[in-house]
């Protein structure tokens, strides 16, 4: 990256000293989200040239240990009502994965935020910025009047109702209705006929109509992520008992607690308007994707993702104990 | 949706409106799918016959196809039918499917992670399709001077192929299953003057659409 320290370059002579994690690391979080997405690609690739099975995200694994898409396994169930044991054992699986890392897939491994970003106009991303910081601020004011803020109790959103009529259509027709649409499998699909393509010059009206579909999805209806996706949705259901990987402020040295009072870098930077500082955004935290860009944007270096984060006041040191 | 009256927390009316919007968007595709999305007799692979079994479990993540070890699992593509597109379909051009005997297991039932493949497959009973000579592309129909070396009968693990009196290639639909180990081996595309026509001498079909 840009910045040198020279001392780190001089000692660490071998690779370009990344350190992913790492506060003040010199990747951001945004490359590497990039990369992993694209590494994920890269595997389906892999699979796709060497037959090895790996599949999709849909369903990737290694012969008989596969994990599945938790929405596309309801669905298989639903659409058939057919008890099948691997099914649940994969489901559970994605269940303790869904805890421990909370919404993570949302941001380092679905394509779709990729695929908006890369077709976004900068009208478009302009009045998403302009969005985010009327979140922010909202965030602010809250805090500042010591309110709170007025949520559902049940905390359930137009993204349940897709999830909900997912479901109920797939029994209905049945299959899975939503498999068909899905911009991530499509995105996939995508590849994988553009890959045959090139290999074995087979055409086909895919290549056309399923990047339509996708590109309606995410940039006709805008809110894709934050309103309409019930994969989202089901993973957001099960993140709410997520404990781990929370954004964390050290509120020592957070600039609200130690002089900036009108600082809202952290939940202006967030694509999913929470609020890290005091959960008092638009939406809870309980929606966080891990993303790692209030880490970044946070100017006193005062946030982190850790494993576990002690409950801390203001004024509070954040430490494991 | 949630409303909550003690907290005063209304349910934004778009949220309603967004929610019910994809809802109805979500039957819509559903429903269409159901009635135009696709009457095509596809070949699925072996554990996969019950069609309503496949169409209902499938998720579409390709695994079958990039699992199977002679490349016989193909997608069916849009053109197939939307309900169809990227379900898994027999093509017996890349390979054929030898069950995988080597392995003991089928690879495509071993990859489903739903079901929609499921095991049990017989070959000595069950039918992926059923072979059928195509007269105007099989070489020992094409004018008086063509042989052929036969191929598909040394090919077929199942002999279910012969000749018969008249020179002809005959197909025991009893004895073949579908494999598409005659389709794989019938060398009309290589040999004969390229007719363009897809097909080939002899060509595993959808069994509905033989019988």
């Amino acid at each position: 990256m840009e910045d040198k320290s020279l001392e780190v370059e001089a000692t660490a002579a071998e690779a370009p000293a990344v350190e992913p994690g790492g506060r003040g690391g010199k990747v951001k979080s945004s490359t590497l989200r990039a990369l992993t997405a694209l590494a994920v690609f890269v595997v389906v690739g892999v699979g796709l040239a060497v037959s090895t099975g790996f599949g999709t995200p849909s369903s990737f694994g290694f012969d008989q240990i596969a994990a599945i898409c938790p929405l596309g396994a309801l669905e298989a169930f639903f659409g058939t009502w057919a008890f099948v044991p691997r099914l649940l054992i994969a489901l559970a699986v994605i269940v303790v994965v869904v805890l421990v890392f909370g919404k993570a897939f949302c941001s380092w491994v679905c394509p779709v935020p990729h695929v908006k970003n890369l077709f976004s106009g900068k009208k478009a991303v302009a009045k998403e910025e302009g969005q985010r910081q009327e979140a922010a601020k909202f965030a602010l004011e809250n805090w500042r009047e010591g309110r709170s803020v007025e949520r559902s109790k049940a905390g359930l959103d137009s993204r349940h109702a897709v999830l909900g009529g997912a479901l109920l259509s797939t029994a209905v027709f049945g299959f899975p209705v939503f498999c068909l649409v899905c911009p991530v499998g499509l995105t996939f699909a995508t590849f994988i006929l553009a890959w045959r393509l090139v290999q074995f010059n087979d055409f086909t009206w895919g290549l056309l109509v399923f990047p339509i579909i996708i590109l309606v999805e995410v940039l006709v209806l805008r809110k894709w992520c934050g309103r309409i996706c019930p994969l989202g949705a089901l993973i957001s259901l099960i993140a709410r008992a997520n404990k781990t990987f929370r954004p964390s402020v050290d509120h020592g040295k957070c600039l609200r607690d130690t002089g900036d009072a009108g600082c809202v870098a952290c939940s202006a930077a967030c694509p999913e308007q929470i609020d890290p500082f005091a959960d008092l955004g638009k939406r809870p935290l309980d929606e966080c994707v891990k993303c790692r860009s209030c880490v970044d944007a946070c100017p006193a270096k005062a946030i982190t993702l850790p494993l576990l984060s002690a409950k801390a006041g203001p004024g509070g040191r954040n430490e494991v104990e | 949706m949630a409303r909550e009256s003690g907290e005063g927390a209304l349910v934004e009316r778009r949220e309603v409106l967004v929610g019910a919007g994809a809802v109805a968007g979500l039957f819509a595709v559903g429903g269409a799918v159901k009635v135009v999305g696709g009457s095509a007799q596809l070949m699925r692979p072996p554990g996969a016959q019950s069609e309503s079994l496949l169409l209902g479990a499938c998720v579409r993540c390709d695994r079958c196809r990039s699992a199977c070890p002679t490349g016989a699992i193909d997608v069916a593509h849009v053109e197939d039918g939307l309900v169809n597109a990227r379900t898994p379909v027999m093509s017996f051009r890349k390979g054929y499917c030898d069950f995988c005997e080597k392995r003991g297991s089928y690879a495509c039932v071993d990859a489903c992670p739903t079901g929609a493949i499921a095991a049990g497959f017989d070959p000595s009973r069950d039918k992926i399709g059923l072979a059928v000579v195509d007269t105007s592309e099989c070489l020992l129909y094409r004018g008086a001077s063509s042989t052929c070396s036969k191929q598909c009968i040394a090919a077929c693990p199942f002999d279910a192929l012969h000749l018969d009196e008249a020179g002809g290639l005959v197909v025991d639909k009893e004895r073949c299953n579908g494999c598409g180990a005659c389709e794989y081996a019938c060398p009309s595309a290589s040999y004969a003057v390229y007719t363009a026509s897809g097909r080939r001498g002899i060509n595993v079909l959808p069994e509905s659409e033989v019988r």
